[in-house]
Parts: C-alpha cells; sequence; structure tokens
C-alpha cells in the first residue's frame, strides 16, 4: 500500500454476510438479516440466474464471492458502492450447489478491500472510489497503462507513457511494471545507471555533449567524459553537459560518459559518434560574431539541418556584451521567436536567448531576452552606448522552451511559452534603436576561461511591420495584395482595415464614393428606451445605471446598406480599460456587437453596416451590455451613413452571403431530399422558395451557414428553387435534378444516408428480354424485391430503418454468359444531437449525445470550445466551452462532409456578479454589522432558470440570517438584474463570501 | 416538467489530451467572413482602429507583470480559454504556498488574487487530487488566516469524487484546531460537501460540531453565526436554550441573534413564539423586526404540525 491508499479516511465499522444458496435443482435458498442485509433472492430458472437484492449502506462497498464448498472462495468480478438504499446484482447460477457471499464494508484497510485484485498497484477500496472496477484492467487510451493507475496518479487518463514527470528517467509505463509512484523520483531504487545522452553537438572547433542524470542508489559523485578512449574530463556537481573545445573541423570523434558514486562506483558508458564540420555551416542571411570574443579562443556556430537546430559554442561574458549572436540584419517591426533547449551552466548566470543590437558592437545599445542555466529567465536593455546593462527577471519562466521578443518602433514585449502555442507575456520595454537594426540568438556563458554551449530550434524572424500604421500588418496586406505603405491602397477614404474587417468592401477597387449623412439624431432623440437615462442640453443622453438599451427610428431614402455611427464618450471615471460593448439590432434582428474604449471628452465611434434594407422607417435598437454599476455612458448622437455605392455593396453582400455549391450548375442528386447549404452573415433575411411557390426552411448550422432541403419529385426532370439573401438583393435560382443511381455503373459500393432520404435507382441495361434483379435486405432482416425492366426502368428506396442495408442487383449474363451481380452496401444513419444547451459562459461542460454515432461527424463553430473526449456511459461526448451569449451551432453530418443530420446550438449565459456588477455597504449598525448589497447580472436571462448563492464563509449570512438565496427568472427585471443583500459581522476579514451556480432547464432533449 | 441543467464546476480532469478513437471527424467551421466583435475607432475613417492585445492572454500573466492592477492581472486569468499546462499549475501553487506577495500589492488584493487563480485552478485543473492537497496544506500551513479560510472554501467546493477523503480530513482538522477559528467556514464546507455527496461523515460531523461551537466560549462569533444558521438549516433541537440566551443578550451581534432568531423559527414549537415575542429585542433593528415577524407567521402556519414542548 502506497501513501495516497494510506491517506483515505478509516472506519472501525466492518461487516460480512454469508448467504447460502443450495443448488438450482433444490431451489432452497438461506437469506441472511445480518448486515450486509439481503433483501430478497429471485431465481430465474430460464436463464439459470439470480437477483440479489441488499441494502447498501450508505459508504460502504460491496464484494461478491462464490464457493462450491464453502471453504474455498473466489470472487465474483462485480462490485457495488451503498448509496443508502437496496442494489441489485444478478448472478449466473451453474449446477450444483453453489453457495455466494457478500463482503461489505467501509473500511479501507480491511483486507479484502486493500488487496489489489488486477495488478495495478492500487487498492480494491482505492479503485472503487475512482470509478473503476477492481477486478479489471481498462485501457481506453491504449497507452499501456491502466486507466484506473493512470486517474489514481493523474487525475485523468490520456498520461504519456513515455513522459517522466517526477524526472527520475523512468517513464510512466516503466513506473507502473516497477510498481513504483510516478510522481515520486525512485532514484534509491535503481542501481547506477548510465548517463542517458540529450544530444551531441559539433561545430567546426567545438563538441557539446549533452545528458541527463544516471540515477544511483548513491549519491552521485561526478561524470565523467572519454573522447576516444581518452578520459578528458570530469564535470562535478550540478551540470550535466560538456563542451570541448579541442576538436578540430573535419573529424570524426568518438565519446562516451559515464556516471560515478560516492563509492566510486562506475556506470556502464554511454557513447556517441561525432563528425565536425569542416567550415561553419550556417546558412544566409545569419552571421557569427563573437564580438571581442576571450583568450580562449573564438566562438562557434553550426547548423544541424536534420533536426533544424543551432549550436552556439564560445567561452564568452556576458549578452550584450561579449558573446556568441547569430544575427541576421532586419528593418522595421519584427517578432523574433527561438525554441531554447538547453544552456550549458559553465556559470551561474550563463545564457541562451534573443538578443537584438543597435550595431555590432559590445557596446552597443540592446536589448536580450534569454534563459539562463541555473535560474529565471531575464530580460535585459542597455540604454546607454557603453554602459551596463539593466536586467530584470521574469519569474516562473524556466531553463528551456521558446521565446520571442516583438518590436514595435520604440515599444518592445517579451513574450515566453512552454509550447509555441500559449503565449505568456512576461514584459515590455521602451528604447528607441536604430530602424536597421541587428537581431538573433545569442549564447554568453558568463566566465572566459571555460567553452559553454547552447542549443536552439525554431528559430522565425516574422515582419510585423505596419509600415501604414492602418492595423494591417505588412505582411497580412502582402497576402491581401495591399500595399503595406499606403493605409488605403485604392485611394477611396477608407483604410485598408476598414475594408476587409468592416466594410467589406474591395480594398483595390475605388468602390465607395463619397459619404453623406442621411440621418442625424442626437442621442436623447430615442424612441423607446429601458434602464435609466437623463437627457442632456447638449443634446446627448446619459446613463444613470449600469445597463439599458435604447431605440432610434432610423428613415431611409432608398434601398441600401448604410453605416450606422453612434458616437459615445464616457462621461465618469474612463481609464485605459474603458472598453464598453455595444450590440445593434435592426427590426428586432441581431446586426453586430462593436466594442469601443471611451475617453471623457473625445468622442469615439461604434459603426455597424446595416443588411440590405428597404427605403422607409426602421428601428434601431442599441444595447449598451454593461455590469459594472459605477461606470457610465454618454451617447452623443446618431449618424445614419450612406456610402456612395461603386460597387462595395455587391462586394460586400457576395462577401457575407454565398453558396456551398456551384450555382451555376444543376445540381444533381440521386437522393430526395437534396440539402443545399450556404452562409449568410443575416440569415433571418434569407429565403429560398420552391417551385411551387411554397417557401421552404432555411436552418442555420455551424460558422454563420445555412441548410435547405429541397424536395426533390420528378426524375429526371430541372427543378428550381429561388433563393433571396439579404432581403432580396442578392437572389438568384438554384437549379436541382433527381437522377437515377445506376446500380451497374458501379460508382461507388458503399453509400451513406440519412433515415427517411430516398434513393432512387435504375439498370439502364435492364429491359423486358433482360429484367433486372433489386434485392433489398435491410437491417432488421426483412428483404424486398423488385424488377427492373424497360416500362420499370426507376425504382425509389426509403431507407426506414437505420443501418446497414444490402442492395443486391442481377441482370442476364451477355450472350448467355453468367448472371452478372452487383452489391451497394448502404448506410442508413439516424443521429440526433442531443438538443439546445444553455451554458455558463467562461465554464467548459461535458455535452454527451447518446442518439450519435461515433462514424459521423461533428462539425462546430469555430467560435466554440470543443474537444472530444472519451465516451461517457457509451455516449459520444465532447467538452464545450463558449465566451460570448449568442447561440452558436453545432452539427452531426455524415461521414466526409457529407449531409447534415442534425443541428443543435450552444447558448452562453454570463453571469456578473460583485466585481463584475459592485460590491456596496448600503446599511451599518451600532454594533459594526455591515448589510453589503451586490447586484447579481444574468444576460440572457433564460425561463426556468436558478441562480443559488450559497454563503461561503463564516459570519455572513443573507440579510433573512440564511446561508443560502435562489434567485429565479422571475426575481431579474428586464435588464436581467437583481440584488442580494448579506449580513456580515464585523469581525469577518474576508471578502470571498459566496459561490454562485446556475441551473438551466432542459432544451430539447439537453442532457441533465 | 424538465430537468434541470447544473452548470457549476465541471471535472475536465485532463481530457483534452485522451484520443479518442474511432471516432468520426471533429472539426471547427469559422465564417467566410472576419467575425467577432467589431472594434469601434476614435476619430477620424483613417484612424488606427482601438484593438485589445494581438497574442493570446496567458493566465500566468496574472503573477509576473508587475507593477499591474489586480483587475487586469484577474482578467488574464479569465480571458484564457486554453487548457490549464502542469507547469502553470505548479507555478499557481507554488505562488500561493510559498507566500509570495507581489510588491506594491494591498493584502486585500492579494487575497483576491489568490481567489481568482484558485477558481482558475479549480475550474482547469487536470490534477484534482493534487489540487485538493494543495489546498489542504494552505488550510492547515498558511500564515495568513484568510488565505486559510479561502482555501478551505475552495476545497469543500470541490466536487472530484476522489478527493472526498482529502476534503473531509483536512475539514476535520481544521475542526479540531485550538480556538476553532475557522470553523464556521469549515461547518459550510460540510455542508456543502453533504449536500454533493451520499457520504454520510459530512452531515454527521456538522451535527456533531454545531452544538459544541454555539457552546463554545473560545469560538469567534463568526463561528457561532454560522452555527446557528446550519442549526436551523438542520434542525437540530439541542441549540434552543443557547438561541433564546443570545437573543436575549443585548451585548449580541446584530447577526449573531438574526441567526438564533431564525433557527428558533426553523425548529422552534409554538410556545416558543411567545417567548421569542416577550423577550423584547425585536423593535430596535429593522432586519430583527422583519425576520420576527416571520417567524411568528411561519410558525402560527405551522402550529399544527409542529409538536408542543413537553
Amino acid at each position: 500500500m502506497n501513501k495516497n491508499q494510506k491517506s483515505l479516511v478509516k472506519s472501525s465499522r466492518c461487516t460480512l454476510c454469508i448467504i447460502l444458496g443450495i443448488g438450482m435443482a433444490a431451489g432452497v435458498w438461506s437469506l441472511s438479516l445480518a448486515n450486509p442485509r439481503v433483501l430478497s433472492i429471485q431465481e430465474d430458472r430460464g436463464k439459470e440466474s439470480m437477483e440479489l437484492s441488499v441494502e447498501g449502506l450508505a459508504g460502504h462497498v460491496y464484494l461478491f464471492q462464490k464457493s462450491t464448498n464453502l471453504t474455498a472462495w473466489s470472487f465474483i468480478p462485480d462490485y457495488a458502492v451503498g448509496q443508502g438504499s437496496a442494489f441489485q446484482r444478478w448472478f449466473l447460477v451453474e449446477n450444483g450447489p453453489l453457495f455466494f457471499r457478500v463482503l461489505g464494508s467501509d473500511d479501507p484497510d480491511e483486507p479484502w478491500l486493500s488487496a489489489d485484485y488486477n495488478q495495478t498497484g492500487i487498492s480494491a477500496w482505492d479503485q472503487i472510489h475512482l470509478g473503476y472496477n477492481p477486478f479489471l484492467t481498462e485501457d481506453a487510451d491504449f497507452n499501456g497503462l491502466p486507466d484506473v493507475w493512470e486517474v489514481f496518479h493523474y487525475g485523468a487518463i490520456g498520461v504519456d507513457e513515455q513522459a517522466d514527470s517526477d524526472q527520475d528517467n523512468l517513464s510512466n509505463i516503466l513506473e507502473f511494471y516497477l510498481g513504483t509512484n510516478p510522481r515520486l523520483a525512485d532514484e534509491d531504487l535503481i542501481a547506477i545507471t548510465p548517463p542517458p545522452l540529450k544530444g551531441a553537438y559539433a561545430t567546426p572547433g567545438s563538441v557539446y555533449l549533452d545528458w541527463r542524470h544516471s540515477l544511483s542508489e548513491h549519491s552521485i559523485s561526478r561524470y565523467e567524459v572519454f573522447r576516444d578512449g581518452q578520459k578528458i574530463a570530469a564535470v562535478r556537481g550540478y551540470p550535466t553537459s560538456y563542451t570541448d573545445a579541442t576538436v578540430e573541423a573535419g573529424s570524426n570523434y568518438t565519446y562516451s560518459v559515464t556516471c560515478v558514486n560516492r563509492l566510486g562506483e562506475s556506470s556502464a558508458h554511454t557513447t556517441v559518434e561525432v563528425v565536425t564540420p569542416m567550415a561553419s555551416n550556417i546558412p544566409g542571411p545569419w552571421g557569427l560574431t563573437d564580438f571581442n570574443g576571450s583568450d580562449l579562443g573564438p566562438g562557434y556556430a553550426a547548423y544541424h539541418e536534420a533536426e533544424d537546430m543551432y549550436v552556439l559554442s564560445g567561452a564568452t561574458r556576458d549578452i550584450l556584451n561579449d558573446f556568441c549572436f547569430l544575427y541576421q540584419v532586419f528593418e522595421g517591426d519584427f517578432s523574433i521567436t527561438v525554441r531554447v533547449h538547453g544552456v550549458e551552466p559553465t556559470a551561474y548566470w550563463s545564457k541562451a536567448g534573443l538578443a537584438v543590437m543597435n550595431e555590432l558592437s559590445s557596446q552597443s545599445l540592446g536589448l536580450s531576452y534569454a534563459f539562463s542555466g541555473k535560474s529565471d529567465a531575464q530580460i535585459q536593455k542597455r540604454e546607454v552606448y557603453g554602459a551596463g546593462s539593466g536586467a530584470r527577471t521574469t519569474p516562473g519562466v524556466d531553463t528551456e522552451g521558446w521565446l520571442r521578443i516583438v518590436r514595435k518602433g520604440d515599444q518592445w514585449d517579451f513574450y515566453a511559452s512552454y509550447d509555441a502555442q500559449n503565449w505568456l507575456r512576461v514584459g515590455h520595454e521602451q528604447l528607441a534603436l536604430n530602424d536597421r537594426v541587428y537581431l538573433g540568438i545569442g549564447f554568453a556563458g558568463n566566465n572566459t576561461r571555460k567553452y559553454g554551449s547552447a542549443v536552439f530550434s525554431d528559430l522565425v524572424v516574422e515582419d510585423r511591420n505596419d509600415s501604414d500604421n492602418d492595423g494591417l500588418t505588412d505582411e497580412e496586406e502582402a497576402e491581401l495584395g495591399l500595399d503595406p505603405r499606403n493605409a488605403d491602397t485604392d485611394g477611396d477614404g477608407f483604410s485598408d482595415f476598414e475594408e476587409t474587417m468592416i466594410l467589406f468592401s474591395d480594398p483595390e477597387k475605388v468602390d465607395i464614393g463619397s459619404v453623406q449623412v442621411v440621418q442625424q439624431i442626437e442621442g436623447s432623440d430615442r424612441t423607446d428606451s429601458l434602464g435609466a437615462w437623463a437627457g442632456q442640453q447638449d443634446g446627448s443622453l446619459v446613463a444613470r445605471d449600469q445597463r439599458g438599451w435604447l431605440e432610434y427610428q432610423v428613415t431611409l431614402p432608398s434601398n441600401g446598406m448604410y453605416r450606422l455611427s453612434l458616437a459615445l464618450t464616457e462621461p465618469i471615471n474612463p481609464g485605459s480599460d474603458s472598453f464598453h460593448e455595444l450590440e445593434f439590432y435592426m427590426g428586432g434582428h441581431f446586426v453586430n456587437r462593436v466594442q469601443v474604449l471611451l475617453d471623457r471628452t473625445e468622442s469615439a465611434f461604434a459603426q455597424v453596416i446595416t443588411p440590405y434594407l428597404a427605403a422607409g422607417t426602421h428601428t434601431l435598437k442599441v444595447f449598451w451590455d454593461n455590469t459594472l454599476t459605477y461606470r457610465r455612458i454618454a451617447i452623443q448622437s446618431l449618424e445614419v451613413q450612406h456610402l456612395e455605392n461603386f460597387g462595395w455593396v455587391q462586394h460586400r453582400l457576395r462577401t457575407i452571403n454565398g453558396v456551398l455549391f456551384d450555382e451555376a450548375r444543376i445540381q444533381e442528386s440521386h437522393i430526395s431530399p437534396l440539402q443545399i447549404e450556404g452562409w449568410s452573415k443575416h440569415m433571418d433575411y434569407t429565403e429560398v422558395q420552391w417551385t411551387d411557390g411554397t417557401s421552404l426552411p432555411v436552418q442555420p448550422s455551424p460558422g454563420g451557414q445555412w441548410f435547405c432541403e429541397l424536395p426533390l419529385e420528378n426524375t429526371n426532370t430541372v427543378q428550381t428553387a429561388l433563393l433571396s439573401m439579404e432581403n432580396d438583393a442578392l437572389q438568384f435560382p438554384v437549379f436541382a435534378k433527381w437522377v437515377a443511381y445506376d446500380l451497374f455503373s458501379r460508382i461507388t459500393e458503399e453509400m451513406n444516408v440519412r433515415i427517411h432520404d430516398r434513393l432512387k435507382l435504375c439498370m439502364s441495361e435492364a429491359d423486358s428480354d433482360q429484367p433486372g434483379e433489386l434485392l433489398i435486405e435491410s437491417p432488421d432482416g426483412t428483404i424486398s424485391q423488385h424488377t427492373f425492366t424497360k416500362s420499370l426502368a426507376e425504382v425509389t428506396v426509403i431507407f426506414l430503418v437505420p443501418g446497414a442495408y444490402r442492395l443486391r442487383g442481377s441482370l442476364p449474363g451477355i450472350s448467355g454468359g453468367p448472371d452478372r451481380q452487383v452489391d451497394l452496401s448502404v448506410h442508413v444513419f439516424d443521429d440526433q444531437l442531443a438538443g439546445d444547451r444553455y451554458l455558463k459562459t467562461s465554464l467548459s461542460e461535458m455535452w454527451s449525445h447518446p442518439k450519435m454515432s461515433f462514424e459521423s461527424e461533428f462539425h462546430y463553430d469555430s467560435r466554440l470550445t470543443i474537444t472530444e473526449v472519451p465516451p461517457l456511459e457509451g455516449a459520444r461526448t465532447f467538452q464545450v466551452g463558449t465566451v460570448g451569449t449568442r447561440p452558436l451551432l453545432a452539427a452531426a453530418r455524415l461521414p466526409e462532409n457529407g449531409t447534415i443530420l442534425d443541428t443543435a446550438s450552444v447558448k452562453g449565459v454570463r453571469v456578473s456578479s460583485s466585481l463584475q456588477t459592485s460590491f456596496a455597504v448600503t446599511d451599518v449598525f451600532t454594533d459594526g454589522t455591515e448589510v453589503v448589497t451586490m447586484p447579481v447580472v444574468v444576460s440572457p436571462v433564460v425561463p426556468g432558470m436558478e441562480v443559488r448563492i450559497r454563503i461561503a464563509v463564516q459570519g455572513v449570512t443573507f440579510v433573512d440570517g440564511s446561508l443560502v438565496k435562489i434567485l429565479t427568472a422571475d426575481d431579474f427585471d428586464e435588464l436581467g438584474r437583481a440584488t442580494v443583500r448579506f449580513l456580515k459581522a464585523k469581525e469577518v476579514s474576508t471578502s470571498n463570501c459566496y459561490r454562485i451556480s446556475v441551473t438551466f432547464p432542459e432544451t430539447d432533449g439537453g442532457e441533465p | 416538467m424538465s430537468r434541470g441543467v447544473t452548470c457549476g464546476i465541471v471535472l475536465t480532469a485532463g481530457l483534452l489530451s485522451v484520443p479518442v478513437m474511432a471516432s468520426g471527424l471533429v472539426a471547427g467551421r469559422a465564417t467566410p467572413w472576419p467575425d467577432g466583435v467589431l472594434p469601434g475607432r476614435a476619430e477620424q475613417s483613417n484612424g488606427r482602429h482601438v484593438m485589445r492585445a494581438p497574442f493570446t492572454a496567458r493566465r500566468s500573466q496574472a503573477l509576473v507583470m508587475t507593477p499591474r492592477p489586480v483587475e487586469i492581472r484577474v482578467r488574464h486569468l479569465d480571458d484564457d480559454r486554453s487548457g490549464l499546462r502542469p507547469l502553470e499549475e505548479s507555478l499557481f501553487m507554488a505562488f500561493v504556498e510559498k507566500e509570495r506577495f507581489p510588491s506594491a500589492m494591498a493584502r486585500k488584493t492579494y487575497h483576491y488574487l489568490v481567489n481568482e487563480i484558485w477558481n482558475e485552478l479549480r475550474e482547469h485543473t487536470g490534477n484534482p487530487v493534487d489540487l485538493a492537497r494543495h489546498f489542504a496544506r494552505t488550510a492547515s500551513g498558511n500564515s495568513d488566516d484568510v488565505i486559510r479560510d479561502y482555501a478551505l472554501q475552495h476545497l469543500a467546493a470541490m466536487k472530484e469524487k476522489h478527493v472526498l477523503s482529502i476534503q473531509l480530513e483536512a475539514l476535520a482538522a481544521a475542526l479540531n484546531e485550538d480556538g476553532v477559528p475557522l470553523a464556521g467556514t469549515t461547518l459550510i464546507g460540510l455542508r456543502s460537501i453533504s449536500e454533493q455527496s451520499a457520504d454520510p461523515r459530512a452531515l454527521e460531523r456538522i451535527r456533531d460540531k454545531v452544538p459544541h461551537i454555539i457552546k463554545s466560549q473560545e469560538a469567534p462569533e463568526t463561528a457561532r453565526i454560522t452555527a446557528f444558521a446550519l442549526a436551523g438549516e438542520l434542525r437540530i433541537q439541542e441549540i434552543m436554550p443557547e438561541a433564546f440566551q443570545v437573543i436575549e443578550d443585548e451585548s449580541s451581534s446584530t447577526p449573531l441573534r438574526l441567526a438564533a432568531m431564525r433557527a428558533i423559527g426553523e425548529i422552534g414549537r409554538k410556545e416558543d413564539l411567545d417567548k421569542l415575542l416577550n423577550s423584547e429585542t425585536a423593535g430596535w433593528n429593522p432586519l430583527i423586526h422583519r425576520e420576527l415577524r416571520k417567524i411568528a407567521l411561519s410558525i402560527d402556519s405551522t402550529a399544527q404540525t409542529r409538536p408542543s414542548n413537553p
């Protein structure tokens, strides 16, 4: 038993019960009333099984045994956990007398509970409490480690079997086989081992060897390095690396490293063959300097192409001083990234990382960000020529990983990452350097009497220039074919950023003319509002409370798209973080969400482009989505702007709307209905009208897309649907034809369809003389037969049962030859997602779909965070999270991006309290007791939801003395606000006093 | 009637990296046009748009970006949607356990930051057992009582079933401390555990300890307030004499008297109401006055079902 097991709570209660069963033939059962109490026994002769009903005491664990002689007992591989109610088990009853025994206890040290039945090194008690059967060994992730072992030691499965989390040179798989703890270094268990080599890196003048610590029962005294059989160095103490700078270019060497422990015992040697390059092989445009070098010799560099690695070696002083610098010249803004694999710690402050210098001089102004061999990474900056360089440590950034420096003019940002995916911004500096600088990677051993080395990879320099300062980098502009030195490439008065990110006009063509204000409305001229607002003498409207909405009547002179520009300020306490968010709705339809940074006096503009609207009056609703009670906003004015259309409207329409098929061609399908797909930013304005004039439903799908089912009816006849988008601004016909699938064309042998799909089949070679036969075997075993002749040339098959259908067609042979046969497998899917889901924003939860198959595809809106996880209770399951409150879609599709089977939406609900709203003392009693008032804001309020607030700290209650408060949808006003009041005793010193959770009603089959 | 969907903290347990065998493709679909929140702009048409940070915010910035207002640190925690790395977890835990106190940060702000870090850890941890042990260590060993209090709260809030024994052990230890300085928070924690788990030990311990704390001369008043509130919630009858004693003691604080009064309201009998009304404690505080009226109504309406005193 290991430490973890011993930490489980012990209990003195242990109970055991024997149940006697005397053979099927006798049919006599004995029943014990002791604990665990057997409530009933029922035998089922037909199935030769027995059902036991046992009273399961809460907290007790139950195992089951059987015996034929009451002497030798064997465990039945099953268990139960008492929940304070009865549980049942079914056991097979074989011939002859058989006895069953139920063991129950809540004592983890009970021998039969502390035993390890499945050889995982974990007691049955612990396994059961982790939810695993102690008699089985599951390995759902196929990594060779039992799942229970992974969960016991790491809290989850999916552990990398080769990883070594306690860094004792024993991988997880080895730890499992040795029965050791993977989270605790096991150095004492192992005899001295040869040092594992991490790498051997050669330059023309040096060889750098890097290895990991050996394991030894006794402490390690030193490592010894041999070259061609001769000992050349003894490395003592912390380092596990050595640079040999006595080599010659273009030579072969054999190195070996051995470990010696304090008893003088040596490990076996770790040996490696090394060839030094003839000359520097550093690729252009990189160059190398070591500035003034050292008395020992020059610095070296080499590039290892196979691993894309660079090695720098030298006996150098400090970074930004005399150091090995692999550099290139770069002009303008940039981002440089590198992965540092290791630094040889020839001194405490030996460093390897990124450096930027004004000039190639050890006195030069410059910056660096480098890992140290022994301590946290440091940012260094030399602001004055020839002066020292100030250093700043970035705590928590370890000795290996990725580093990045980003330049924006005189502003420098420093980043670190463990994985090159997630970046930590660790610092910011200001330093005026030349536009043209030297940038690259550097190594400084901080020891001019000893050679040291560092290894790098993933060296990337990116152009981050935004020469025209328009918000798009030069690289982005180049990709878009825009002029990076002109903020407005086409010269139409709108920046490239605005055209590509907001207007969706063509930034390369003058497609927008002048801007004409067609209506100007003062902020206070609203037609409706909710919240507390106050009109000002200057015509603006100032919020008196934390959130609200306003409605304005917008009159458009002609059909078209207009820009709405809302001028705003923050009249009270604006700061660098005064970002406000506003949502715009036109005629009740969502248009966009805008974030603006507000100032007290200078106006900022929240601007959106309307959908294509008809001339006339429309209602604009602006929702100020704020929760902080101290914030205020002033709506100064609303302008309705007409942007003269030289083509931008069409460009925008074609950007935000479209179809996922070739609209110029006839869409042919063997299956009806035919699903067509497209995309639309304003889906509410998209319609499909069928041949007969009926309107077909257009349903949303992930990524702003939609789909529509065309009910094809007449074979080989072109039917037409009229697709209208953006209030008919974009309109075109869709031609579709139902075409029979010729079974003998052998296009495919397998087909995926949805349940209730209709497949039209034919055999073009069949006629009255040579009738074709079709046998259809459905998953439920029914077989139907069809004959193809000239007069009956087509058959429509409707798939009513999910599963695999087998279609076998046959035709008489040609010229008296054998009959020809063809098989077609049709897999019928009946996948359904688990329905729409409410989700608290910033939380991720499991989303299980019991009616979704594992073969179908799952597509989701990329604004959702979704990861598939192992099935829960056999159901396909995803971990889902959302940040926003707008519904986002997920869809199940047939394999290979096939037809959509079902969709469901994830609807975020944001719950804000205390720090996102406020927390104010609103009354103080004479005894010092405070009444604290806290608004709770929910967006949106969902009928049937419950917000449960539970006090978590002593001395605080709600004002009625209770510890729990439940708010229902009725408690929130129209803006989603409710208020709770706490009573806080004088002595309470914490401010963290409650926990908040939300429950939502189940929606359309949503999971609990 | 629909079932409820609980949106609490979810056990993610490092599942993010688990390969899922034999499933169809899982693919994200982005809108064909740039979508999201539009940046507003300051001043003229060609003015540069104000954008938020171009790089993904990282949780660890909550620790290393100094000096930084705590709100910005916390926003870094909240904004980050990526999985929590083991190194990050270690970093956060070490930050608290080594009692690294950022310079120029007020104590209260530090408490707030630690609380937010723990919220993040609880939500994203891949190692709930380690995290539970971290909370347990902090609850017993930290030099700051507020941090210890928070650690107990977070430990009790963990929902992973295999940390139950760590929870119970640490909370039991807190209840056995001299002077039981955090007994109230601990009792609330046990109550929370008892609501989630079928294990009877948490509830047994509350029933056992609540009367002791109410009667204790050593326990802080804040703990006694909570103990009365729980006594009412769990209908622990034996605290009635102390409840009357408290409401008749004019030196008792408002929350203590209110909690005692509410407990009587929850578990008292018909004749207790008269006694309560005769205690002449009602008039001087609006909350107590209001609560007393509610209690009177409650006892009155359920008088038939409440047994009389023997």
